[in-house]
Order: C-alpha cells, then structure tokens, then sequence
C-alpha cells in the first residue's frame, strides 16, 4: 500500500489546515478556507486586485508501509483558460507566515507581500510537467517514515490578479498537480 | 474527514536497493532492474486535478540503469512505457 498525501490550504495567524485534495480553493478577499461568495475579489477601474496569498503544502496521513518520499514538485497544465485579464501567481517558501495581500502597487506581486527583501512572485502557468515547481528546494528530502503524519516540503503560495479587462462572475477551476516519488 | 480522492488501481511494491538489483511489481506488471550499472527504482505519485472534485490519484514506476529510464503506468486495460532519459512527470 502506498502512502496517503494530503494537500492543506494554510490560513490565520494559526496556521489552519483544511485538506483540499478534491476540495476548491477559493482565491478572495479574506484570508480562509472557505468555498462562498463572501469577500469576492472585484474587477477594479484601473491597475489590478489581488487576492489573500494562499498557501498550500503536502501533508503524509498514513505512510501505508512507504519509507521514503522525495521529489516533491508542482505544476500548471501550461495554459491559463481563467480568462482575458486574470492571472495567477506563485512563489514557494519554506516556512509560513500568516496570509496577506501583496501591496497593490507593485504588479507583478511580491513576496512577501509586504516587507522585505520581496522578490516577484512568478507566472504559475508557465509550469508544466516539462517544468515542475520545485516543491523540496529549502526543506528538502528524503523524508523517511516517522510520526504519524507529517507535513513535508515548501509551501507553495499562490495569489490571483484581476485586472480591468477581466469579466465578473465565479471562473471555473484550473488544473494543478502534485508529484512526489516514493519508496 | 479524509478527501474521496479515486484510489488508483494498484500500488507497486519495491524491493531492493539503490545500485543493486531492484525489483517492482504491482501483481499484474513488473519490473526487474538488474546491477549492471547505477540503478533505482521509484513509484512517481500524482494528484492531479487537485483542489477540485475532478482529482485524481495517478501512479508511475520507474527503473534507471545508466541514466536511462523506464517509466510503467498500469493502465488497468493496458500497460503504457516509456523508455527517456528525461525526468517525466504525470
């Protein structure tokens, strides 16, 4: 048997997680976990709206006889289908800090979102399984069994921009995919 | 509650160890990597479609002898392989 992974969306001061394997991630203007239509992220008349960073990591749930697992990597299908005058950001940090909206000013966002020193968070669609998102770049592995469960790897953080061009109304949801090898 | 994600349709077993002769086997496909080079051996796991109900558990196995690889999905119906020297992902 193989063993189970998890992705958690991290929010609060808390650091909260909630598995959203199959579950939405809903990018808005507050910083939670829930899928509604409180705190939508509006068109704006000029520059650009970003959403709350949310931050996403692996957790193993039950390591079903496994005994190591490394390779951790991320990515987009290579095209964003979101719509004319959306885009969406990611940068990777290997600790979390409480979820925040990237100042307005500075397009692409930055990371941190405020405070530094900020580097430009990155197209996410320009990945792909031809070029993953290294997942295990600062907490890096292998990562051999041990407690029960167990976070592992980098947070990945991702951040929409809605500029003026873009139309109202909820997007349907875009693909992105987790991968890590396994013993 | 854990997510209903699709299990996959079956899991490979891996015995052996880096640089010497590694087998892996899922019941139905298998695998054998003999030491007649730097050798390994991996399952590559997916969740593809994540954070969405259309997710999907997805399951490779790899062997690498020399750098050069063989990728193996079990397909259920059918076996699918792929034999680069590249690092492939689902």
């Amino acid at each position: 048997m193989a063993a189970t992974v998890i992705i958690n969306e991290k929010n609060g001061g808390g650091e909260v997680a909630t598995d959203k394997t199959s579950g939405t991630v809903r990018f808005k203007n507050a910083d939670d976990a829930s899928v509604d239509l409180n705190n939508p992220l509006v068109v704006p008349d000029s520059g650009q709206e970003f959403s709350f960073q949310k931050y996403l990591r692996l957790e193993i749930t039950d390591w079903g006889g496994a005994t190591q697992i490394d390779n951790l990597r991320a990515y987009s299908d290579g095209a964003n289908n979101f719509g004319t005058g959306i885009k969406l950001w990611y940068t990777t940090a290997g600790s979390y800090v409480t979820p925040e909206i990237p100042s307005e000013a500075v397009d692409p966002p930055q990371f941190p979102g405020t405070g530094s020193p900020a580097v430009a968070m990155q197209d996410f669609f320009a990945t792909s399984a031809g070029s993953p998102i290294d997942m295990d770049a600062v907490n890096t592995g292998p990562i051999t069994a041990g407690s029960p469960t167990q976070e592992i790897g980098d947070y990945l953080i991702l951040v929409m921009e809605i500029e003026p061009t873009a139309t109202q109304g909820v997007l349907s949801t875009e693909t992105l995919t987790f991968a890590y090898d396994e013993i | 509650m854990r997510s209903p994600v699709p299990s996959r349709p079956a899991d490979f077993r891996i015995e052996g160890r880096d640089g010497g002769e590694v087998h892996a086997s899922n019941g139905r496909v298998g695998l054998t990597v003999l030491a007649d080079g730097p050798t390994k051996v991996r399952k590559r796991n997916a969740i593809k479609n994540a954070c969405s109900d259309r997710a999907e558990r997805v399951q490779w196995v790899y062997g690498e002898l020399d750098g050069v690889r063989v990728y193996i999905q079990d397909l259920g119906q059918s076996v699918h392989i792929v034999l680069s020297k590249q690092d492939l992902y689902p």
